[in-house]
């Protein structure tokens, strides 16, 4: 009896650990945060939704089979039977067939099947790559952010990608110092950045939103802090988002604006961060051209407010330990100046 | 063997030197733009019938001599049939042709050699046929020749038989060599018939090592199992190297892709990854056979001992 | 015939220790019956065999195989436990969003060394201490074939780990994980001694892995019991068998490619640096050709285990014995095709995408053989529930969990989704936590009586592995559901409101589980030292032969040798006794002769037919010298202290030199012969000529397989470069070189007629061919070494530089290698040392310049010929 209860604990406890599937819808957004659970069964995208459907008839079917075959061991546990040692010596070959019927046929059916599937989802999503595509937007690897490069329309941002609604936008994926991948699990699969070659991704996105993208390939020490989003806009609003990014900023009004530029002109930020019309053109951090119009500072970690700004140009170590970029020494008017010369960057 | 025949047959082989050098001069430059399916290369067609000829030639001497299916069953000769049907499929058929404008196409003509055709003359005893297929006087005198003979038991070691092969395999990937054989009907001649003769070699000494497998006699069928494994590595490893190079190795492929809907590099990358995977599973079998065939007997002779 | 050996130091004031201490505590003087099953020689054999006096040179120079074997595990559970508080605190850190338990850079040295550790210092040492440990008894002789080696790569090991974890004290911790990608592991990206300790210390364990996995195919393929054919070993030996060579096929790249990244880093090189013609892709491929087969090496030995286990409490023997090597062979064999499943992120060809699905996926067809099969022998069996049997189970239940996300992830598109994220964190534990430590705990319960004499509490048993099995679950269950919610891995922190706190903190509760879980393991483990209820010889009711000897076992294993026919020796009636007459005759005569030097029995591969009687070598301090020697080499490097690295190597050499050194036979030759002439045995009392042989071949394949790697990096590297050799270098001119080799196959005749010389006894022959041999090779490493030193450009200037340099340099090595050897054999042939009876040194000398011709011609091959083939 006592044997019993623990072989029936041993597989009642196996079943209730598979409740925890039940919980992985769970979906725990923050009102108006760029922070959202990129869940890859809630695809946003084509190529996505291709991998989910895939992805759920692996999950369904693997749980089918682990639960057939914790059965079947159930049964070989219970199924207590009559039998001679030295009867069963003498048989060496006995059950030889069902090892082969399960271990091999079985075996080999469920991979065919799942072989089929596969080929079809990778055939569905080489359509994709396939198809017409306008827009071609650089993303570039940096130690420990993005650098996105619209080479077509001639400028320059960081740490987000705004592309539109329901068109195919080809990513040329690379690296500038070491590997990091590609990762936005709401539209796709992932794709690493090399330093010595370039691979293409296509990114679709069904409807407008935020969604959250990360470095996947552990990248040094703040590979954990290296995020970004991916803004789709409507059609309107991209073509109205290009031809913002593509004005130049001219010099500041706001009397503290002008101050702020001086100081910046003037200080060691120009020697890391370019800034378009002016002469501040340094390439080691993001281009700040229009750096108030971004949802996020330090690659996707906070929010981009006044606030936040303030606290990363003083002290972006505390926020983000052992990134490029120095602590400022600045006065509590300089960085008024400052913030008020960001924020005129929209 | 009269003095006639053997005239006879120094005569087919001079044609068929003589044919080939004919072929050699149309053979190339006609592919382009087009597809080759329909292509026929007849050129290789008298030297299948000359192999088939001497297969049939022996083996009906030796049925004849000691009883049909003695020495060569009736397995083992269907074996052999089967291989000059892939033979045929290798060389004759559109696939010859093709292999003249796709990489992987010619990949999978070299695997057909080396991978199919090869073991299944060795199954077939095709050695055996042979001998018997020549005068007597002849066998017996090349085998006095021969046996014992250090060079002959060196060739015969499996270490020789696989740097043999590996040596092949490798050289004629090179693009020098590999774009010669393309422009060069000997070459390219030279180039199968090394892939081929280099194949046999392999198989006939992994067959030697796993002779006794069926009574489980065998003690060599471990170095049987090391040897295929160092060979599938060794293809495997220039399989990746295809299949991962960034830029095309034989210029001559680049142009004909396109007519079936691939670049010339997804072609080269097919190419490399049939020589790292399906060939892979090929030696992978080859392996697992022999092992399972192994044990199997084992367990035979193990249940014999338990009842008696 | 008179031989004069000048005295080994080490043999100088050993002293052995008292008689008594070798009376047999079971025997009874009394009981008549016994003593017929413990002959007469037990003691003599005992002392004969036992390690030296417990002093401090007598520790460093242990050898016997329980000695080593327990080392060997108990430090890789030290590890192990190290490995843990690793990943402790890792989960404390991550319990919760935002944690600032730990820096960032602190998490990232963390999750290294828990990577390191795990896979380098605990489960490939742990596994080999236990084959080491249990293969002589399992298989029925008295030794591992090389237990010198056995010295040496224990301490090797140990060494290694200490120097991994000394990285502690230097506050340069490496953090690049076990993987060690560069560019960010090179020298621009991780300037400092932190990756060095990381590939030095490795690299001198996976020297340690290597070791010992020639030990464990030489044990396993020539010293088993007398009538156990391959077709009757147990299964745990089979699995051995491949997982060795697997490690040497796979721990030979990686320690190629460790030296090519250190090379980088500390001379110049540019292998990996894309701005000279290197590439970063060509580690990730030689990484993973290890990496891929490690996870088999792993768990190949673990299924191993499992099917020791299973047929014991199930009472029946196993189902599927074949199909089981079958699968066992097969699992070896494709490990090593997978690799490019780690890499499916890295933009691989679309076309080769398909094939590599299909391909990963087919491992799993030999997975599910061995599942059934074991869960038929169950259904067949009557299962008894014992602490070992519960493990299986919970690693039968887990592992098959770990199976189908296994196929899962070689999927690739869904490995898209979640290459690099906890879904794979989650995988690769339940593969490996569930497939190959679970296996390790039943081990421990298991067979750890045999050796402790006593028997672990069996409530404390079932208390660890329910704590443990429902604590792993809680653990590494969530790290699905969150790798699917997008949480990739290898991140110190995440943010709040993302989703995936609860799933974390979820998962850190259950690593505790895990922990307590350990500590349970531990106190019983120490209770059952001190109270544990006696163990008895066979507790289990066990058919495999190293439950036949007394619990603990005697320093020499078995007195008489079991001699088997059948599978299940000891569940057969008569299953140890058979064999013929004079196989009997033989065996119980050994029990009996000699007794002045180790004797062990060499056994042919297939049928286990006795073949010789020889001397395995005596306890020595230059294993442990030599192991010294090497970690100072690789120890030194770390800071570049080259002069220190210098004498690390002097005292390496001077320590071979001494290990090797060579014996006077205690009997006579009259006497042996007389043994010899008796028993129709050859006797070896200087050491087994097909032990030697095989040592030397497989020490040779692991030349054969880094050379591979050479060569293979020297092709991937051309790839990357549309000009070759690059603009700037000429094609390389081959004629002096060519020389240089020529003389080098010019002096393989020499070589070869010496061995014909010394089969006839000829020993001026011999001396004179040895003579014409060196010279010969001499000459023609000087002019490739001259050809190396003369180049017109240095290993900085280019990727092609550095390869044409390395490759070189690496036939130069050997070349100078060979010189040594046969320096070595040229000093004692000169002494009359060899004869027609004694010819091994003088056969292995002459194998290895064979061979290095070979790796001569194919490095030439390439070097001079590819860049006009190209």
């Amino acid at each position: 009896m006592h044997r019993r209860r623990e072989r029936l604990g041993l597989v009642l406890g196996w079943l209730v650990l598979n409740l925890f599937w039940l919980g992985s819808c769970l979906n725990a957004n923050v009102e108006n945060s760029f922070i959202r659970t990129p869940s890859m069964l809630a695809p946003q995208g084509p190529a996505a939704r291709h991998i989910a459907g895939l992805s759920w008839f692996m999950i369904i079917l693997g749980t089918v089979i682990f639960i057939g075959v914790m059965i079947y061991l159930a049964y070989a546990i219970w199924g207590d039977r009559g039998y001679d040692l030295e009867e069963e010596l003498k048989r060496p070959n006995e059950g030889n067939g069902i090892v082969l019927t399960w271990g091999v046929g079985f075996t080999a059916l469920i991979l065919v099947i799942l072989f089929g599937a596969n080929i079809g989802t990778m055939r569905a999503n080489n359509q994709i790559a396939d198809s017409e595509q306008g827009l071609v937007i650089d993303v570039i690897g940096r130690q420990w952010w993005w650098e996105v490069q619209y080479g077509d329309q001639g400028f320059e941002i960081a740490n987000e990608i705004h592309i539109p609604a329901g068109q195919p936008v080809t990513l040329r994926l690379a690296a500038k110092d070491v590997i990091h991948s590609f990762w936005v699990p709401e539209l796709g699969g992932k794709l690493d950045l090399l330093p010595n070659q370039v691979n293409e991704l296509t990114l679709v996105a069904d409807k407008t939103g935020e969604y959250w993208g990360e470095c996947a390939e552990y990248c040094g020490t703040q590979h954990a802090k290296m995020k970004l989003v991916v803004i789709v806009h409507s059609e309107q609003q991209f073509a109205a988002w290009l031809e913002h990014q593509q004005t130049v900023p001219g010099p500041p009004e706001d009397e503290l604006a002008v101050e702020g530029q001086q100081i910046f002109l003037g200080s060691a930020c120009v020697y890391c961060h370019a800034i378009e019309g002016t002469n501040a053109s340094g390439d080691l951090g993001p281009d700040l051209t229009h750096v108030a119009s971004r949802r996020t500072i330090g690659a996707g970690i906070l929010e981009n407010t006044t606030g936040n700004l303030a606290g990363w140009i003083v002290d972006a170590q505390a926020i983000k330990p052992g990134n490029h970029m120095p602590p400022m020494d600045l006065s509590g008017e300089e960085l008024q100046a400052v913030l008020a010369y960001m924020k005129y960057l929209e | 063997m009269s003095f006639f025949s053997r005239i006879l047959l120094f005569l087919y082989t001079l044609f068929l030197l003589l044919a080939r050098n004919v072929n050699s001069v149309s053979a190339h430059g006609g592919g382009h733009g087009s597809s080759s399916w329909e292509q026929w290369s007849w050129l290789d067609v008298p030297l299948l019938l000359l192999l088939g000829g001497v297969y049939v030639l022996g083996i009906r001497s030796l049925w004849k001599r000691a009883g049909i299916g003695a020495g060569i069953s009736r397995g083992r000769a269907a074996a052999f049939g089967i291989a000059t049907l892939l033979l045929f499929i290798a060389l004759v058929s559109p696939l010859g042709a093709l292999s003249d404008q796709l990489f992987s196409a010619h990949m999978v003509q070299h695997l057909l050699l080396m991978l199919a055709a090869a073991p299944l003359f060795v199954i077939g005893r095709f050695e055996l046929a042979l001998a018997w297929a020549l005068p007597s006087r002849w066998t017996t005198r090349i085998w006095k020749e021969w046996k014992g003979k250090n060079a002959w038991e060196y060739l015969m070691r499996p270490m020789t038989a696989c740097l043999l092969h590996a040596a092949a395999i490798w050289v004629w990937h090179m693009p020098r060599l590999y774009e010669a054989s393309l422009h060069n009907e000997w070459i390219h001649f030279l180039e199968h018939t090394s892939f081929f003769l280099t194949a046999l070699l392999f198989w006939q000494v992994f067959a030697g090592l796993t002779e006794n497998i069926h009574n489980g006699r065998s003690a060599t069928f471990g170095v049987a199992i090391m040897a295929v494994f160092g060979i599938a590595m060794v293809s495997g490893l220039l399989g990746v190297l295809i299949a991962f190079s960034p830029y095309v190795w034989y210029p001559s492929h680049i142009h004909d892709t396109a007519i079936f809907g691939l670049t010339a590099l997804e072609d080269q990358q097919l190419a490399g990854t049939i020589m790292w995977v399906p060939a892979g599973v090929v030696y992978l079998s080859a392996a697992v056979g022999v092992m399972g065939r192994w044990l199997f007997a084992m367990e035979a002779v193990e249940a014999q001992r338990i009842k008696g | 015939m008179s031989v004069s050996i000048p005295a080994n130091p080490e043999d100088a004031g050993r002293e052995k220790r008292p008689m008594e201490d070798y009376k047999n505590p079971h025997l009874d003087p009394s009981d008549t019956e016994q003593l017929l099953k413990y002959p007469v020689q037990d003691d003599a054999l005992s002392r004969q065999w036992d390690d030296p006096e417990p002093t401090l040179i007598g520790r460093l120079s242990a050898l016997q195989n329980d000695t080593i074997g327990k080392r060997l595990i108990f430090t890789a559970f030290g590890f192990f436990v190290l490995g843990g508080i690793n990943a402790l605190l890792m989960r404390i850190q991550l319990a919760k969003a935002e944690n600032t338990f730990l820096s960032p850079d602190a998490y990232n040295q963390f999750f290294t060394m828990h990577g390191s550790t795990m896979m380098f210092l605990f489960a490939v040492p742990i596994i080999e201490g236990f084959a080491i440990m249990l293969l002589p008894f399992l298989l029925g002789n008295r030794e591992m074939p090389f237990p010198r080696l056995g010295v040496f790569s224990f301490w090797v090991f140990l060494f290694g780990g200490l120097l991994f974890y000394a990285s502690f004290l230097f506050d340069a911790v490496p953090e690049n994980g076990w993987f060690a990608y560069v560019p960010l592991a090179g020298p621009r990206y991780s300037p400092g001694i932190a990756m060095d300790f990381w590939l030095l210390a490795l690299g001198v364990a996976e020297v340690s892995a290597i070791a010992a996995g020639i030990e464990i195919i030489i044990s396993i393929l020539n010293m088993r019991a007398p009538g156990m054919s391959l077709s009757r070993m147990p299964l745990f030996a089979w699995a051995m068998l491949v997982t060795a060579f697997s490690i040497l096929f796979a721990f030979t790249p990686l320690f190629v490619a460790s030296m090519l990244m250190e090379t980088d880093r500390h001379f110049g090189t540019q292998f990996f640096n894309t701005e000279a013609g290197g590439t970063p892709i060509l580690w990730q491929h030689l990484f993973w050709i290890f990496g891929h087969p490690e996870v088999y090496i792993q768990f190949i030995p673990a299924t191993g285990i499992v099917s020791m286990i299973v047929p014991v409490f199930s009472r029946r023997p196993i189902v599927g014995y074949s199909l089981i090597v079958v699968a066992i062979v097969a699992t070896g064999f494709i490990s090593f095709g997978l690799w490019a499943h780690h890499m499916f992120t890295v933009g691989l060809p679309n076309i080769a995408m398909t094939f590599f699905t299909a391909a990963s996926t087919m491992i799993a067809i030999p997975a599910g053989i061995q599942v059934f099969a074991w869960i038929t022998t169950i259904m067949r069996g009557r299962p008894r529930w014992n602490t070992p049997m519960l493990f299986v189970m919970g690693f039968l239940v887990i592992f098959v969990l770990g199976g189908i996300t296994g196929v899962m992830v070689a999927s690739v598109p869904f490995d898209s989704q979640v290459h690099d994220s906890y879904f794979v964190v989650a995988h690769f534990h339940y593969v490996l936590i569930g497939g190959v430590t679970f296996p390790l705990f039943a081990a421990f319960y298991y067979w750890l009586p045999k050796w402790n004499g006593r028997l672990f509490d069996e409530g404390l048993g079932k208390l660890h592995f329910w704590l443990m099995f429902i604590g792993f679950n809680v653990t590494f269950f969530p790290m699905h559901i969150v790798g699917i919610l997008g949480m990739p891995r290898r991140v110190y922190t995440y943010p709040a409101g993302i989703g995936w706190e609860p799933y974390n903190l979820i998962s850190t509760i259950g690593a505790f589980m895990i922990a307590a879980s350990v500590l349970i393991f531990l106190v019983n483990l120490i209770r059952s030292m001190q109270s544990g209820a006696p163990a008895g010889e066979n507790p289990w009711d066990a058919d495999s032969l190293e439950w036949k000897t007394i619990t603990p076992p005697m320093p020499h294993n078995f007195s008489v040798l079991p001699i088997v026919n059948s599978r299940h020796p000891l569940w057969e009636p008569g299953g140890t006794q058979g064999g013929t007459e004079s196989t009997q005759k033989l065996v119980n005569a050994l029990a009996r002769w000699p007794t002045s030097w180790r004797a062990a029995m060499v056994t042919s591969t297939l049928e286990g037919k006795p073949l010789e009687i020889f001397r395995v070598t005596e306890p020595s301090i230059w294993p442990f010298v030599s192991a010294v020697g090497l970690i100072i080499i690789f120890g030194s490097e770390i800071w570049s202290l080259r002069w220190v690295a210098a004498i690390g190597a002097l005292i390496f050499i001077a320590s071979l030199i001494g290990w090797h050194w060579p014996k006077t036979s205690p009997t006579s030759q009259d006497e042996e012969d007389a043994f010899a002439r008796e028993h129709g045995i050859l006797v070896r009392s200087y050491g087994s000529r097909t032990v030697a042989r095989n040592g030397m071949m497989l020490t040779l394949l692991v030349f054969g397989v880094g050379l591979a790697s050479l060569l293979f990096s020297y092709f991937y590297i051309r790839l990357e470069n549309p000009v070759w050799p690059p603009s700037g270098f000429e094609n390389p001119a081959w004629l002096l070189p060519l020389i240089g080799l020529g003389l080098w196959l010019v002096s393989l005749i020499p070589s070869s007629l010496s061995v014909r010389a010394i089969h006839d006894d000829n020993q001026p022959a011999l001396r004179n061919h040895l003579l014409f041999s060196l010279l010969l090779a001499a000459m023609g490493t000087g002019i490739i070494l001259y050809v190396l030193l003369t180049k017109n450009y240095t290993v900085s200037d280019h990727a092609y530089a550095s390869l044409f340099i390395m490759i070189e340099g690496f036939l130069a090595v050997l070349m100078l290698g060979g010189l040594g050897m046969n320096l070595f054999v040229q000093f004692f042939a000169r002494r009359g040392l060899y004869s027609s009876g004694r010819y091994i040194a003088v056969e292995n000398s002459a194998l290895y310049f064979t061979v290095i011709a070979v790796f001569g011609v194919i490095i030439l091959a390439v070097l001079y010929g590819v860049p006009y083939l190209t």
